[in-house]
């Protein structure tokens, strides 16, 4: 056993052009989504909102000018104001040069343009700032008409900007970036991308697929201990291949993976397992070559990874409203979640979950792939 | 003509994988469109939250709080309040906000202890909870100025709500302009996006294995020394790749007709979506024909599909879009044919709030093309070197 084992990380390691891809694949796509999430996980310095005031000739519009050039001469400015008239602010928010209008008057009133629909973030600011500045307003003119000799006392005493809410936080990672998801579905990915390796050992066992399949078959050695070895092999092999990537994306682009490290590489380990034993498991099925099955590998893992939101972030919460069952049978979605606990929970029992549902696929895929190969006969080849 | 046809007859070969790649590329393409511009837009809206409370207070005032955020918010009752149970809401989105009432509050509340009176936790994946927050902020600021000018408690409340009503009806006034792209189906859009990276990657997976065989080694071998000139070998394997892709090409078409009816996909914003689907469709198969050009390995072909597809739809603005990438990723996105193709879509969509030009989008399909002529330098650089190599 220990022979075939050492033989087969030999030709494993002689096969450089796909070491080198399935080494280079998690770190070319990492760095890639660490660029692309780069600017969305910090909290960048949010540019002024550009925003037309009309003051109207009234008491209101003095309040309003002064708060809106106190904010202005703030050292970092919440809005960009151009005072003009209706028609000109009218014609600037057509051409998409401002985000609104603010209108002086007893309850300031702001106009938003329904065609910008990729600046719903500073339409929703200065919504947020218009309902503050309004109740503010109204509180002051009411303590204004009920205790006029207290308002300097509230003025003088009133700052806005306490901060009332403190964030706590209920998960065990603090600083956990929304984003991380991202890589705990690419993870998931290359640790399923190992069955190609999966499907070597299925063809390469089977006498009407390669020639080397027909010289094993004649060969004495027991087909179970011939499966198991290379089983092993190429599970430890790509493994090895996968903590270099996850070492990669935990230190080099600092993404949060090492909560619990010892788990997250035995994560790593159950998936890559499950990942090369649904590989023995599709090479089993039927008579097209290698080539074919390996094509198939992608043609089942990406819609795997695609549900448990490796392209669309919350694929997983869309299908847990509509069919749960998905997310419990998934691999894809079962190796992200095995992640997600560990960063997560202080329990670890949905994460046994996870692991325990990840080694049943393995005994099935590894049990059926076995049934398959075994004592083949065959009248010519 | 002979290689055209030869090319055809090894496509006939993998013709059942490619129909396997392509029926589950359309099945995902199809659910993209369905599903990700909503997502991606709401994420960065105000709108009502789910949220969930932890009352420890159980107060007038924490009670007065409560109905004002029930007022605007939808309060979400649990059965299990536990730190895991909470997570799990958050995590499925049952609930977007938890917000916890300390004991004590009230009093602090009169003794003028603002600071941290209150803690929260939320998704951080969406602005909802910022919002959220800004509500809260609104109501305590309010309570706080009422409270200094030394009203009563309930004084206090019942003015705040008083104000909370008064300022009710100021919800900001939406206009439409007209916009001459203002025809466009919804998720047409999405899936002329989406369609991007369907294309990048599925034809990189299927075509490339056609592309090989004419790279192996013994038939390289026998194709070099044939009668047949090199370029005409080339441009037969050229034709036949790009026959191939516009095939394909079609066949996206004609789903997205049947999903989006034919008047709207030969309406004008309609055509420029087709026309600039189709420059986008040349580019990619000249990088498939680059790629081909090596002779790959299934498996590693496969990963380099996948490595191009998903990085350039993260990169280019496919799943990430593109006002949300920061200034250094765009500049390096500029040199990716993806980036021009996605963006001429934004504008013709209005989506960037980029205006809609005719002669940035002839601008748009021109870089386009340039990268065309760039890819074709390329393939037949790549393809010298090789034939070269061979001889």
């Amino acid at each position: 056993m220990a022979h075939i084992i050492l033989l087969s990380w030999k030709k494993l390691f002689r096969d450089k052009v796909n070491t080198f891809w399935i080494l280079c694949f998690p770190i070319v796509l990492g760095t890639l989504f660490n660029l692309a999430f780069s600017n969305l996980a910090k909290d960048e310095k949010m540019s002024p909102i550009p925003v037309a005031v009309i003051l109207e000739d009234d008491e209101y519009a003095d309040a309003l000018e002064a708060t809106i050039d106190e904010i202005t001469d703030s050292t970092d400015p919440m809005l960009d104001p151009t005072y003009c008239t209706m028609d000109e602010a009218m014609e600037l928010l057509e051409a998409k040069e401002i985000t609104g209008i603010l209108q002086s008057g007893e309850q300031v009133s702001l106009t938003i343009s329904s065609n910008m629909t990729n600046d719903t973030l500073n339409q929703s600011i200065l919504q947020a700032f218009t309902n503050e500045y309004n109740m503010q307003q109204d509180a002051i003119i009411n303590i204004l008409t009920t205790h006029p000799e207290k308002i300097a006392d509230v003025l003088d005493n009133f700052e806005t900007g306490t901060d009332y809410n403190k964030t706590v936080s209920l998960s065990r990672d603090d600083g956990a970036s929304p984003f991380t998801q991202y890589f705990f579905n690419l993870l998931a990915m290359t640790s399923l991308f190992t069955a190609v390796g999966g499907i070597k050992i299925a063809t390469e066992n089977q006498a009407n697929l390669t020639p080397l399949g027909a010289r094993k078959c004649v060969s004495p050695t027991h087909k179970l201990v011939t499966l198991v070895s290379e089983l092993i092999a190429t599970t430890t092999y790509e493994f090895l291949l996968n903590i270099i990537g996850f070492c990669y994306l935990a230190y080099v682009l600092k993404v949060d993976i090492l909560s619990r490290f010892p788990l997250s590489i035995f994560s790593l380990f159950i998936s890559c397992l499950t990942g090369v034993s649904l590989g023995l498991f599709i090479g089993s099925l039927g008579q097209k070559q290698a080539e074919f099955k390996q094509g198939m590998v992608f043609a089942v893992t990406m819609p795997m990874c695609f549900l448990s939101g490796l392209m669309i972030g919350n694929m997983r919460i869309v299908i847990e409203e509509h069919c749960p069952i998905i997310n419990k049978l998934n691999p894809a979605a079962l190796i992200s979640d095995c992640y997600y606990t560990l960063a997560t929970y202080e329990s670890l029992d949905r994460f046994k979950t996870d692991i325990i549902t990840l080694i049943v696929y393995t005994c099935i895929f590894i049990l059926f792939g076995f049934l398959v190969t075994r004592r083949q006969k065959y009248a010519s080849l | 003509m002979q290689v055209y046809k030869t090319f055809f007859k090894i496509a006939k070969k993998y013709l059942s994988s490619c129909i396997i790649y392509f029926s589950i590329f359309i099945v995902l393409l199809i659910a993209m469109s369905k599903l990700g511009t909503e997502t991606t837009n709401s994420r960065f809206e105000a709108d009502t939250v789910n949220f969930a409370v932890i009352d420890n207070d159980n107060t007038t005032a924490s009670e007065a709080l409560l109905d004002y955020l029930t007022g605007k918010h939808e309060l979400v009752t649990l059965d299990d309040y536990s730190n895991e149970s909470l997570q799990d809401y958050m995590y499925y989105e049952k609930i977007e906000y938890v917000l916890i009432i300390p004991d004590g509050y009230e009093a602090n509340l009169l003794s003028g202890k603002t600071e941290n009176i209150i803690s929260h936790s939320m998704r951080t994946d969406s602005a909802k909870g910022f919002f959220f927050n800004q509500d809260v902020n609104a109501y305590l600021d309010c309570l706080k100025l009422y409270l200094g000018a030394d009203y009563s408690l309930s004084e206090a409340l019942d003015a705040t709500k008083d104000t909370i009503e008064a300022t009710a009806d100021t919800k900001p006034e939406s206009i439409t302009f007209e916009e001459k792209n203002n025809n466009i189906v919804s998720g047409m859009t999405s899936y002329f996006q989406y369609m991007a990276y369907v294309m990048m990657s599925g034809l990189i997976i299927a075509v490339s294995p056609i592309l090989i065989t004419f790279h192996k080694r013994n038939l390289q071998e026998r194709l070099a020394c044939s009668s047949t000139a090199v370029r005409t070998q080339s441009i037969g394997i050229g034709l036949g790749c790009i026959t191939y892709c516009i095939a394909a090409w079609l066949i996206l078409m004609v789903v997205a007709m049947i999903l989006y009816r034919p008047e709207n996909m030969f309406s004008e914003t309609g055509l420029m979506f087709i026309l600039n689907s189709f420059v986008y469709t040349i580019c990619i198969t000249l990088i498939t024909l680059i790629i081909g050009s090596f002779n790959l390995e299934t498996n590693a072909l496969n990963l380099i599909s996948n490595v191009f597809g998903l990085g350039t739809s993260f990169l280019c603005g496919i799943f990430v879009p593109l006002w949300y990438l920061s200034d250094k990723v765009l500049i390096f996105s500029q040199f990716l044919p993806t980036y021009w193709y996605v963006k001429n879509i934004n504008m013709i969509s209005g989506a960037s709030g980029e205006a809609f030009s005719k002669a940035t989008y002839w601008n748009y399909i021109g870089i386009e093309a340039i990268f065309i002529a760039a890819l074709f330098a390329i393939f037949l650089l790549a393809n010298t070197q090789r034939k070269k190599k061979a001889i």
